[in-house]
């Protein structure tokens, strides 16, 4: 799948009157099949783009093109099915479900969206072993270390060959060089996979796994490059 | 801890997010109060009816049949009523983490921060037997309407009068009991409340003291008839202390058992996760039917009491009574149980409120979670009730006859069963909202 997600004159306004808070002022963005970290300060609105992008809000006005459809325009419903199938979502942590073993974690989104728990199951091992995590299937989320964890929710988001994967502070919790680890793995799965991937970080060490940063202030974008980012490595279907 | 205390004062005054916990931890100490003094009452009546018949000049001694059968009663609601005492005081604790770790944090000690936790858990207890006890006053009239021995109670009768100053203490010590032995499972530190990692299974070694328990009855019950009449009452007295204990022993571990299968056998996401949680907390899934089940098994084996005890006398009623009390203790067990279902599930929503919002965020739908949540109640419900009450009337078959001549004990038995789960599965739905709340909690608009 070729990411071809755009997003134009996009706006989100929090409240009405004085009190009305704009985190999004008018944003202009194309994403192709890359790897793109969206950076800037607290309140700068990183997440509530990241979130309109992904069609977890709507915006206030403008409009978020995915495939040829607006998703301003699609239901609630709509949009969760879409996410489910053609996004991927890695957070800073509370993303697993404690009860779940790791393997049945991955599966998740396969179950949902119709496949059979075996055929789910083998796939979601597979991704597991890809990642380094042969050996752990059974481990449930709190009997695992935070690095491995976000493994797991790397596998969980690629496991439906996504389009594009959407990732939050995703190595947030983590020590340095774990975080470092995290990134490496989640940019070159991400691009073996073809999928784009959106990562909404402050901190400029992960962005530099990125081929391309925009940072945010205001609610508007006020810088957009490339970086020279390296994303080799495998993919798995 | 002076300062502790005081400290622990100026917070409770600021509740804020804590407010929801707080007001069901309150209400299931106050369900607890109320049926605790309405089950007293009833049973003072007994007693009071009884001692009234001691002073006619020919007694038939059936009075004392009836405050036999009160404490039984009263015994079988006593289980799920320590339950929920135990469940409101565990809520009342481990909601507060992120507070506890803030003041671990600042600089309190640990026992400072357990001191403030059980004062929350205590003051949430008193609170909630003050409020039972009105409630009790409140329905006094209501459970005056209900007939035994052939006529209704004066709603003097049903007052618990001083066993209510025995009583009313007991809910608090409940609590403050629970919050101790909750707190000794979690370590406050600074950086936050260690979580569980693991869980360790249940052992089937569970099941030995039922073995136990079956030998000695089988070997007592051979002497018994040898025995005096005190003697052979003290024997089954602890006969049936000891079934209850043995019962939510062995209940847990069969609830992990089928956890584990439903798990292993599950085809769709609401089943594998209901699968997964019952065997993460089976001792949870066992409080919220175990009560309902052992109620549902007397109640099903007691339904046919009507038709056997009716010899066509006017004055007759034990049969009849026999069924309403037990359609009655059935009511009461499971109004506890949906309590208990409720509390248990509320929290474990906010529990894992950040999980339900990621798990949303990434596309799943809100129904697929309150699916999860209702198989994680039916399922367990419907195999220990259903089987509860399957096994009483496949025991009362052999008396179908009596049972087509005098259905009454059956339609109450039916009926209570079904209003009993109506109200289980209920004390699931009611935190509905709150997952509509918690998965949604990233979506402003």
């Amino acid at each position: 799948m070729t990411a071809t997600l755009s997003a134009r004159d996009l706006r989100m306004t929090y409240g009405d009157g004085p009190a009305a808070a704009h985190a999004l002022a008018g944003v202009d963005l194309d994403l192709g099949a890359e790897s793109l970290a969206v950076m800037g300060p607290s309140g700068s609105g990183k997440t509530t783009l990241l979130h309109c992008l992904a069609g977890i809000v709507r915006p206030t006005s403008g409009s978020v093109t995915w495939q040829g459809q607006d998703l301003a325009r699609l239901s609630d419903a709509r949009r969760t099915v879409l996410r489910r199938s053609d996004f991927g979502f890695v957070f800073q942590s509370g993303q697993l479900l404690p009860e779940l073993p790791a393997v049945e974690n991955v599966a998740l989104p396969l179950m949902l969206a119709g496949v059979d728990r075996r055929t789910a199951t083998e796939r979601a091992a597979r991704w597991l072993d890809h990642l380094g995590l042969a050996g752990l299937e059974q481990r449930r989320p709190g009997e695992l270390s935070g690095g491995q964890g976000q493994r797991v929710a790397i596998a969980r988001a690629l496991v439906t060959s996504p389009g594009v994967v959407f990732a939050d502070e995703p190595t947030g919790a983590l020590d340095a060089a774990t975080g470092q680890e995290v990134m490496s793995l989640l940019v070159r799965s991400t691009s073996a996979a073809g999928a784009a991937l959106v990562v909404v970080t402050h901190d400029e060490g992960v962005a530099a796994w990125c081929g391309r940063v925009v940072t945010m202030g205001d609610g508007l974008l006020v810088d957009d490059r490339r970086t020279p980012a390296a994303a080799p490595g495998g993919g798995l279907r | 801890m002076r300062a502790a205390l005081r400290l622990w004062w100026a917070l409770a005054r600021r509740q804020g997010p804590d407010r929801l916990t707080t007001g069901l931890a309150v209400l299931a100490f106050t369900a607890v109060t109320w049926a605790l003094l309405t089950t007293l009452g009833g049973l003072r009546a007994f007693v009071d009816r009884a001692a009234v018949e001691r002073t006619e000049p020919e007694p038939s001694g059936m009075a004392e049949v009836y405050v036999v059968l009160a404490v039984v009663a009263a015994a079988l609601i006593l289980v799920p009523l320590i339950t929920l005492g135990g469940a409101a005081a565990r809520l009342a604790i481990a909601r507060r983490n992120a507070r506890m770790a803030a003041l671990r944090l600042a600089g309190a000690t640990t026992g400072q921060v357990a001191g403030m936790a059980v004062a929350d858990a205590l003051a949430q207890a008193v609170a909630g037997a003050l409020a039972g006890a009105v409630l009790y006053g409140a329905t006094l009239p209501l459970v005056a309407l209900l007939h035994f021995q052939g006529r209704a109670f004066a709603v003097g009768e049903l007052w618990v009068g001083s066993w209510g100053a025995f009583a009313l203490p007991a809910v608090p010590l409940v609590a403050l009991v629970s919050a101790l032995a909750a707190l000794r499972r979690v370590a406050v530190t600074p950086l936050g409340v260690a979580a569980r990692t693991g869980v360790k299974p249940l052992s089937w070694t569970r099941l030995l003291p039922l073995f136990v328990l079956v030998g000695v009855f089988l070997l007592a019950a051979n002497g018994l008839l040898r025995l005096d009449a005190i003697v052979v009452l003290a024997i089954l007295v602890a006969s049936l202390a000891g079934a209850m204990w043995v019962f939510n022993l062995v209940g847990p571990w069969l609830i992990s058992v089928l956890g584990r299968v439903v798990a292993r056998r599950a085809r769709s996401v609401p089943t594998l996760l209901a699968g997964r949680r019952i065997v993460d907390d089976p001792k949870a899934a066992w409080r919220s039917v175990g009560g309902v089940a052992l109620v549902a098994f007397v109640a099903g084996v007691l339904s046919v009491s009507p038709g056997l005890a009716a010899t066509g006398a006017e004055e007759d009623h034990l049969g009849v009574d026999i069924a309403t009390g037990t359609a009655i203790t059935l009511v009461i067990a499971s109004l506890l149980a949906a309590v208990s279902t409720g509390v248990t599930q509320a929290g474990r929503v906010l529990d894992h409120a950040g999980e339900y919002r990621a798990l949303h965020l990434a596309g799943t739908e809100v129904a697929t979670l309150h699916a999860a949540r209702m198989r994680e109640t039916w399922i367990p419900l419907a195999v220990c009730v259903g089987g509860a009450s399957v096994t009483a009337l496949a025991l009362i078959t052999p008396f179908i006859d009596v049972l087509a001549d005098e259905p009454v004990g059956v339609v109450l038995f039916v009926g209570s069963v079904v209003a009993g789960c109506a109200l289980v599965l209920g004390g699931t739905a009611a935190s509905r909202r709150m997952v509509d709340r918690a998965a949604g909690a990233a979506v402003p608009a």
